[in-house]
């Protein structure tokens, strides 16, 4: 018998006894944690004595050892069953098994006794006994907590509960250094900043440590070997030690080695590579916004060395090497993480150069862009050069040859060629990272503004002269026009339709990293730390200023212009893609996993079984192969789900083919026979209507839909001569007064765009000022949002353009602008914020009425950012 | 001196196991091609059914229907007509899902192909069961008093005359394949299946061909066919889990099993979840621990039982990894030596370091290779890679292949069931009152017993409604062979 079975017996004990003092006739301990029954009976043992069966026990010993008496006493579940059926016997009859006895089903109407709240008995004797303050009481009401419970076992706590129990005078510290025999690491600063929240917090970041030390993978090893190594000689000697003892815990898994360990010595061991000076952690951040933070800092040599690190990894760039490169910084503790397609490189490397200028691509079999991405080496290619009977400059050279233009436009030309075979030279580099390519090499940055300058004045001096070229040759003018038009553009013809990207050198392309490089150097000193954070942080994702790209007649055999809306990018590259009405890119997508966080803190009880509806999720496997990470991490912590897609689009939905990200995905839903995780995707092609109907029967707490509105192409007049800053790409409103519609445009009018337009509008017979744009409209067959909200608690619309889309009905509690795709959150009670509001308001001794914390509720909503759900911490607390 | 590379394949081959257990990639089905070759002692080159099933791979298409159609008129003939060359590509596309694993081990060429094995002459020469299958072999094929096991028979028996649907649709593709005799020769580790008088020396070897000779009883009486290959096949696979994480214990000559908890998912996860995931830490625990000990006695005699630190560090610099990276694994070792000789004596540091170095150089460790056999077969859940919390569970084929291994006919009271669970194969359920003792006994506290019991309710809930237990009315749970079978 151990000290713990005989505290347990103790316990025990105490329930029953409360039991037969509440005249339980009958108590059952079938499935508890095993314990002493000798100090049970010796518990029991006063009046009133209960009779007490223990099934298969040592009666004998027993008596002997209690002097219970022996009348009350059996081993023999039939003898029980006669007292429980004996009218005389008025005693409590307690029944005591430690195994699974199916017999036992018999005393099914017996109370009973189960681990459960053996668990809760201990924490009530801890907190009479081993609670001298403030700070332990709340940690017993956190170990008390059912989450907690299913953590950790009445086993454990029950011996945690003894070590603090033998140390009286120490409990503080003996709760620090116990803390191993709960399954945790022992911790110096467990019990700093008390609150419940906080001790929860650090109970699960401490088994999360623990987990991790229990299965060390590569990642973590080499993370602990760099810990040391950095060291200087002084730490080194003790973060080998820890080091070893996190070994020796691997290896063995003894709460005699975890005993040895220190959560705060393992942490820092793990850090120690981060707070090292001057050396590399493992966070990792985009290269673009290094590039950016080292030209507001002024740190010339870290840029250049970033530069110089890129232009090697790329020149060093094998195929079959993973597009994410990491590379180290020079003077911050991050690094850096490069994404560099190896398609892309091998398209930027057969198609711009400085005698190509991009070209057309015609494949015969590929049906999606990154098919043909994929293919190019097979398909047709008919590259934009220099030479040829339709190039640009042959054309240009025989319209100086006729007289129609004087000769020194063909010297513009010239110096645009020149300035831009510096910079197709490294046309890789700008496709991967243009801020840094362009900041890290003044000669290159010079090289683009060089380039900038003689495009708009070579496309300016054509605009004036078009009319005078195509008076004596309206086709070579239009030819000449539309060669100018679609210099590095890479055009993919495929069977289906028809894609294309812009090169990296495409001049309404660079031109806002070449300003923004310029202004930022000029600049930085009249900012401020605050300025420059939000500039990093725009500066990471510029917006694209050609949002519908014009391909001139004839280029892709196509009889007529075409006009191709964005849809997606690869690398830093815009893609386009012809009769595209919603965009294809992911953008937004992962928020949703945020939302749904969001929404269990503030209605719990759907962990229990979350009911999630989407319809039209963008990229379906990835956010499968998120969503069944994060529940079996735990990150999102639910029991239960249904989940169910629907699709209206033609975008197909299906769970993809990727190995891996299927087993990820089986490994929640198709987890177990228990029904708990259920997905349930509709493939075929449905309507919103049909939708609603199903959600009628069959409400969901989210309902997220993305892209139901549909992207226009059409062709808009700028009333003014705008002003373009790189960081903005400025909306144009226009309201029809007839049909009451306020149409908005993302466009670009200014600076270079102004010319190319005007270009473009000669070759098309367009009106002066006009240009091609994407509007966004929500069909008329899209539900109004109140009709939604009816079935569901929150309603997420992902979608472009979202401040423009009628929605009607609901009350918007988020609203996240996203570059292509803005993510909205609706819901017709505001009642949860209504109440906190109110709450936290009264505690500031304020008195809101109804009417004013409505007010507040709906302003709050409209904060740029997460409106209010920013103010929901996902992990519930305060 | 041998390289440290060539010393680990001789301590797997003729210590460890006698197989290689060095790949993540190992399927069921890489187990049951290599098995089911040394049962029947040939092999096949089923060059048509590849070139079927093989249509395309990354590097574009490879057998061109055209091609095919034309080289083999009179097989593919239902599909000669123009108008059914599409309805030829699906065929093959349909035929690729039947015969091909999931996860995929069919590639081009039968040299790394294995296939879903229905019938002999779909038995290929692939080395990829990396010697699992002579393991299995072995342990049916040794005469433990009344000749070889009589799972040998029956698969025999169903592979040479095979009356599915699946052998019925390839015979035409495979027929020309000829046999190759292949000689499966002695096994190279000789203490794995030392006797002692009529039964192994190993208890696990004992229980687990106790468990292949009553799965033959069981499917001889009531299934046959592919649902016994099925089984078989579960079966296989699951001993060499079970072979692996005893085989350390058994070498100390402990008659204990590496107890596994068995969880079956409830609505929220509970203490009984956490404590299977700390047994599947203890057999991962109990690999590494093998290989320690193997490397331990290969260092021993070349650096003495207490060699000093100078004499470990500079036996470090003589050893040769037999990598182009000798330098980078020398740094490896170096290090890991230094982290663990705080912690343990020279020896063990030194073997300690030289596992984790070897195990960081491969690109399958054996503790991969247990996950991946644990995972398809049915044993290890969650599945997906980026869970690192497993824990042990028994689904499908495989539960109904455990069940008739331990009851081939009649019934028995679940709680006799669970202790010859526990007896034979170290499977705990937390219905038996010593469950949460045995957990304590390998120094995992962390279940609670109502959550055990928990546990084997819901396993006695899952035995019910697959027709495995039938309740009687005083509450007592007989388990049973379905009378659907019988």
């Amino acid at each position: 018998m151990t000290d713990v079975q005989a505290f347990l017996g103790e316990t025990v004990g105490k329930v029953v006894r409360a039991l037969i003092e509440r005249r339980h006739p009958g108590i059952r301990l079938q499935n508890v944690t095993t314990f002493s029954p000798e100090t049970l009976l010796r518990h029991l043992n006063k009046e009133p004595r209960p009779r007490v069966a223990i099934a298969g026990g040592a009666v004998g010993h027993l008596i002997r050892k209690t002097k219970f008496p022996a009348a009350l006493l059996t081993a023999d579940l039939s003898e029980a069953t006669e007292w429980r059926n004996d009218p005389r016997v008025n005693e409590t009859v307690v029944i005591v098994s430690f195994s699974e006895e199916e017999r036992l089903g018999s005393f099914h109407r017996f109370t009973e006794v189960r681990d459960r709240e053996l668990y809760q008995e201990i924490c009530e004797t801890a907190f009479a006994e081993v609670c001298p303050n403030d700070v332990q009481t709340n940690w017993w009401r956190v170990l008390g907590r059912p989450e907690v419970r299913r953590q950790i076992s009445v086993y454990r706590l029950a011996a945690y509960f003894l070590f603090l129990q033998a140390k009286p005078k120490k409990i503080p510290d003996a709760s620090r250094d116990g803390l191993y025999l709960l399954g945790l690491l022992p911790s110096k600063e467990f019990f700093e900043h008390p609150t419940p929240a906080q001790l929860l917090r650090n109970l699960n970041n401490n088994r999360h440590l623990t987990n991790r030390i229990e299965i060390l993978n590569n990642a973590d090893r080499d993370r602990l070997n760099r810990g040391v190594d950095v060291a200087d000689a002084k730490d080194r000697p003790r973060l080998l030690a820890t080091l070893g003892k996190v070994l020796k815990y691997n290896r063995s898994g003894s709460d005699a080695d975890r005993a040895a360990l220190v959560a705060e010595e393992v942490r820092e061991l793990f850090e120690a590579r981060k707070n090292a000076p001057k050396t590399k952690s493992q966070k990792v951040i985009p290269i673009e916004r290094a590039g950016v933070d080292a030209i507001l800092q002024g740190d010339e040599k870290e840029l250049i060395q970033l530069g110089k690190k890129l232009r090697e990894t790329i020149d060093g760039f094998e195929e079959d090497e993973t597009p994410y490169v990491t590379l180290d910084l020079a003077n911050r503790s991050e690094q850096v993480m490069a994404k560099i397609p190896p398609p892309l490189v091998r398209l930027l490397t057969r198609s711009v150069t400085p005698e190509l200028f991009g070209g057309r691509f015609k494949f015969e079999t590929a049906d999606t862009f990154d098919e043909a991405l994929a293919d190019i080496d097979n398909a047709d290619f008919a590259p934009f050069g220099l030479e040829g009977d339709k190039s640009c400059q042959t054309l240009l050279e025989r319209v100086i040859e006729a007289g129609l233009i004087e000769p020194e436009i063909l010297d513009r030309w010239k110096a645009f060629i020149k300035g831009r075979s510096v910079l197709a030279d490294q046309a890789v580099v700008i496709a991967v990272s243009p801020m840094v390519a362009l900041a890290s090499d003044k000669k290159l940055l010079q090289a683009g503004k060089d380039y900038l300058d003689a495009y708009e004045s070579l496309m300016g001096a054509i605009r004036d002269r078009y009319e005078s070229v195509a008076s004596q040759s309206a086709k070579g003018a239009r030819h000449l026009c539309a060669q100018l038009l679609v210099l590095d553009t890479i055009l993919f013809e495929t069977p289906v339709s028809v894609y294309a990207v812009l090169s990296p050198l495409h001049p309404l392309h660079l031109w806002k990293y070449v300003r923004l490089a310029e202004q930022l150097r000029d600049e930085k000193g009249t900012l401020n730390d605050e300025q420059k954070r939000v500039l990093g942080e725009s500066a990471e994702k510029l917006p694209h200023f050609v949002t519908a790209l014009f391909v001139p007649e004839g280029l892709v055999s196509n009889h007529h212009a075409l006009v191709l809306p964005e849809s997606h990018q690869v690398a830093t590259l815009p893609c386009y893609q012809q009769e595209n009405p919603h965009f294809a890119g992911t953008e937004g997508q992962d928020r949703l996993l945020r939302i749904l966080r969001k929404f269990l803190v503030l209605y719990p009880h759907g962990r229990r079984s979350l009911r999630v509806c989407l319809a039209d999720p963008p990229e379906l496997p990835g956010l499968l192969e998120q969503l069944a990470g994060q529940i079996t991490n735990e990150d999102l912590p639910i029991d239960g789900m249904h989940l169910t897609v629907f699709r209206t689009l033609d975008r197909p939905v299906s769970l993809g083919t990727d190995d891996q990200q299927l087993e990820t995905i089986a490994s929640v839903f198709a987890a177990g026979d228990a029904p708990r995780f259920i997905l349930n995707i509709h493939q075929e092609k449905t309507t919103y209507q049909d939708i609603q109907n199903h959600l009628r029967q069959d409400p969901v707490h989210v309902l997220a839909i993305f892209d139901p509105s549909r992207a226009q192409v059409g062709r808009f007049v700028s009333r003014e001569p705008g002003f373009i800053h790189p960081l903005v790409l400025p909306k144009e409103f226009q309201y029809d007064p007839i049909e009451d519609q306020l149409v908005i445009t993302p466009a670009a009018t200014g600076d270079l765009f102004d010319v190319y337009y005007s270009l473009q509008n000669r070759l098309n017979n367009s009106l002066t000022g006009s240009h091609f744009g994407v509007s966004s409209s929500l069909g008329s067959n899209f539900p109004k949002t109140g009709e939604l909200l009816k079935s569901c608690t929150w309603l997420v619309l992902g979608d472009r353009l979202m401040d423009s889309l009628p929605t009607g009905g609901g009350h918007m509690i988020s609203f996240e602008p996203g570059r292509r795709r803005d993510i909205i959150v609706l819901t017709e009670s505001l009642t949860k914020f209504e109440r906190a509001f109110d709450y936290y308001l009264r505690k500031a001794n304020l008195d809101p009425t109804e009417e004013s914390l409505r007010e507040l509720i709906t302003s709050s909503a409209e904060l740029v950012g997460e409106g209010l759900l920013g103010l929901i911490r996902s992990d519930g607390d305060e | 001196m041998s390289t440290i590379k060539d010393a680990f394949k001789e301590i797997n081959r003729t210590e460890c196991f006698g197989y290689s257990p060095t790949s993540s990639s190992i399927k069921p089905a890489h187990i049951a091609n290599g098995w089911f070759r040394c049962v029947l002692g040939r092999r096949y080159d089923p060059a048509l059914l590849n070139q079927t099933v093989v249509h395309w791979t990354q590097n574009g298409e490879i057998n061109p229907s055209e091609k095919l159609l034309s080289e083999h008129p009179s097989i593919f003939e239902p599909f000669q007509a123009i108008s059914r060359r599409r309805e030829f590509g699906e065929f093959r596309a349909d035929l690729k899902l039947l015969v091909s694993p999931v996860g995929g081990a069919v590639n081009k060429g039968n040299r790394q192909s294995s296939y879903n094995i229905t019938c002999e002459r779909h038995i290929t020469e692939d080395y990829n069961d990396w010697g699992t299958g002579t393991f299995l072999y072995q342990l049916l094929a040794t005469d433990l008093g009344a000749g070889p096991s009589a799972a040998i028979v029956l698969l025999k028996d169903i592979l040479g005359s095979p009356k599915d649907e699946v052998s019925a649709i390839t015979a035409p593709l495979v027929a020309q394949s000829t046999a190759t005799e292949i000689v499966v020769g002695t096994y190279p580790a000789e203490t794995v299946f030392r006797k002692r008088g009529k039964s192994f020396q190993s208890p696990v070897l004992n229980h687990l061909r106790a468990g292949f000779d009553n799965l033959a009883k069981f499917d001889a009486a009531y299934g046959g066919g592919l649902d016994a290959l099925r089984r078989l096949v579960a079966f296989g696979g699951f001993a060499v889990l079970l072979h692996m994480h005893n085989r350390s214990s058994e070498l100390d000559r402990n008659p204990r099993l590496t107890p596994t908890l068995l969880y079956f998912p409830e609505a929220q996860r509970s203490t009984a979840y956490q404590a299977s995931h700390a047994t599947y830490n203890l057999c991962r625990r109990a690999i590494e621990t093998l290989y320690t000990c193997m490397l331990k006695a290969w260092l021993e005699p070349r650096i003495g039982p207490r060699p000093t630190a100078k004499r470990c560090e500079h036996f470090i610099g003589e050893l040769e990894f037999g990598q182009n990276e000798d330098d980078r694994n020398r740094e490896q070792m170096r290090k890991a030596y230094r982290s663990f000789a705080g912690q343990f004596s020279g020896l063990e540091a030194m073997a300690e370091g030289l596992r984790e170095t070897i195990f960081r150089d491969l690109s399958g460790t054996p503790l991969d290779f247990y996950r991946a056999i644990g995972v398809r077969g049915g044993f290890v859940r969650p599945a997906g890679n980026r869970a690192v919390r497993k824990f042990y569970t028994l689904e499908g084929v495989l539960l109904e292949a455990v069940l008739a291994s331990i009851l081939p006919e009649g019934e028995m009271p679940y709680q006799r069931f669970l202790e010859e669970f526990y007896q034979r194969y170290g499977l705990l359920t937390g219905g038996r009152s010593d469950d949460s003792a045995v957990l304590m006994d390998s120094g995992i506290g962390t279940a609670t017993v109502q959550d055990l019991r928990a546990n084997s309710q819901s396993f006695r809930q899952q035995l019910l409604s697959l027709g495995w237990a039938r309740r009687y009315a005083d509450g007592v749970l007989m388990v049973q062979v379905p009378e659907g079978l019988r």
